[in-house]
């Protein structure tokens, strides 16, 4: 019995946050500054069971310069870690800006705010390490890599649309382990990828149109546009990353 | 319909005493997540209730009390788009504000401001370049970085033993971008009374809250140990802020 009333009441409260959703959406209403918004969930699973591992949201606006910026916030329970991010890109998806806070086992990591200007990237860490300034040159095509998936097919903006070719970019990835003596900062590596050509994939979200990469060792499928993730697949880690809810909207008919 | 409607009310009011259904407790393994609340807070003129902007909000709870918040906002109305993540204590003493700002078209700046002590650190970014900046803050304030999901965060130091009028100080970000460099904030001051408890009816339902006013015009009423803002007004401005929508527990 008692089952039941809690089964009806998740059943109720899941209607009613759905209708209320329905009924806000995440945006409403034009506004000049956004071309398009897109807004997502992720599960993280393994692969082969699949077990549960945590969760990822973001949100994304598309602005009327053609620059994004990516909030995206996980809970990954699997490795007790709570990650927020916002993600500042330019048109063609080079790095202007990047937020991050880290909650990692031990702790609190710290936060950091990165800047890129010209050639230059500039951080600065808070945390339990104290304060840690950085910068550092950074070639014409690089990426961040801040750990949620979200943004992770910005990593392959540099794509000369080739299929089948093996191709190199760079990648400023984020420490973050659970040492929380060590600063959320990061290092300049190399990113190999390889385009393998358009497919169709249905994940629990819908079915999206997209482009399927290697991105080092790991399977991604990309939005052709956005390049927002829609699925991760890490086979030597037993790691599966897929889109479960999808919202987007464009303003640029109406313009 | 009505059957419906009592449901709302239920869930509503079981979501303003902090019931979370058992389910969402068991999901949520993380040990860094005490919990997570999302919801939304509409914008909307009080007169005619016409709907202005829309303001997404994601609320984390850590183990040792502090809170992150990030907020998303739409206002088609004013044709400006914000984005926040406020980082505060267990005792909602900022720590950290990471704020970015477009208007009418154009890109405002972002800013980055880290708070040492009684020192707020600022760095702002804009079109005309960067710019630090180092201000001395007593140890009750807070910051406006004008998304309203911490507008209820202001009031936490005041003292319901003492009661009455109150002073308060806020450093407030410049979201217009032609008031000097734009994003960068100034010091404030300010009253804040205490006008009791109140059971409040918005959109996400009835709330009991506390209710501030905050000089003579503004009235803040939020709830729960979260300080959530249920409703926000201003009837001078002829503008309201209420709550839309309010869920706890796991996002799966």
């Amino acid at each position: 019995m008692n089952k039941f009333i809690t089964s009806k009441f998740v059943l109720l409260a899941l209607i009613w946050t759905a209708g209320a959703s329905a009924q806000t959406g995440d945006q409403e209403g034009p506004n000049t500054n956004i071309l398009r918004w897109a807004s997502g969930t992720y599960a993280y699973t393994t692969l082969s069971e699949p077990r549960d591992r945590g969760w990822e949201r973001f949100h994304m606006n598309v602005y009327s310069d053609g620059s994004r910026t990516m909030n995206m916030w996980h809970d990954l329970s699997a490795r007790s870690a709570q990650f927020t991010v916002v993600h500042r890109v330019a048109a063609d998806f080079r790095p202007i800006e990047t937020y991050l806070s880290y909650w990692v086992a031990n702790g609190f990591k710290g936060s950091t705010i990165i800047r890129v200007n010209g050639d230059s990237l500039t951080a600065s860490a808070n945390g339990p390490a104290g304060q840690h300034d950085q910068s550092m040159d950074v070639p014409a095509v690089f990426s961040v890599g801040t750990h949620p998936v979200s943004a992770d097919g910005w990593h392959l903006w540099s794509d000369s649309g080739e299929v089948g070719v093996d191709q190199t970019s760079k990648i400023y990835s984020l420490e973050a382990s659970t040492d929380v003596t060590k600063p959320p900062l990061g290092t300049l590596r190399d990113l190999a990828f390889n385009r393998l050509g358009k497919e169709t994939i249905t994940v629990p979200a819908g079915t999206f149109e997209t482009i399927h990469y290697d991105l080092s060792g790991s399977q991604v499928w990309i939005t052709e546009q956005d390049r927002l993730m829609v699925r991760m697949v890490i086979e030597r880690f037993d790691r599966d990353y897929v889109l479960t809810s999808f919202k987007s909207e464009s303003n640029e008919e109406s313009k | 319909m009505k059957q419906i409607q009592l449901s709302h009310f239920v869930i509503a009011a079981c979501l303003t005493l902090g019931w979370v259904p058992a389910h969402s407790a068991e999901v949520n393994k993380n040990p860094n997540v005490v919990k997570w609340t999302t919801g939304s807070i509409l914008y909307r003129t009080i007169e005619t209730q016409r709907q202005r902007a829309l303001e997404v909000w994601n609320l984390t709870v850590h183990p040792d009390g502090s809170r992150t918040m990030r907020s998303v906002v739409n206002n088609f109305d004013a044709e400006n788009q914000l984005n926040m993540i406020h980082r505060v204590t267990a005792d909602f003493r900022p720590l950290e504000s990471l704020v970015s700002y477009w208007s009418k078209g154009s890109y405002v700046g972002s800013g980055m401001f880290t708070i040492d002590g009684q020192t707020l650190n600022a760095t702002v970014s804009g079109p005309d370049g960067l710019v630090t900046n180092h201000v001395k803050v007593p140890e009750h304030f807070s910051i406006v970085p004008h998304p309203l999901a911490t507008d209820s965060w202001h009031t936490w130091y005041y003292d319901k033993k003492v009661g009455g009028p109150q002073p308060m100080t806020l450093y407030n970000l410049q979201i217009a971008p032609k008031t000097g460099t734009p994003v960068l904030g100034r010091l404030q001051t300010n009253t804040m009374t205490f006008d009791g408890r109140e059971e409040v009816e918005v959109p996400a339902g009835v709330f009991m809250t506390d209710h501030f006013k905050i000089g003579k015009d503004v009235s803040v009423w939020l709830s729960g140990p979260d300080n959530m803002l249920v409703r926000y007004a201003s009837p001078k401005s002829d503008l309201e802020y209420v709550l839309m929508t309010v869920s706890s527990g796991d996002f799966r």
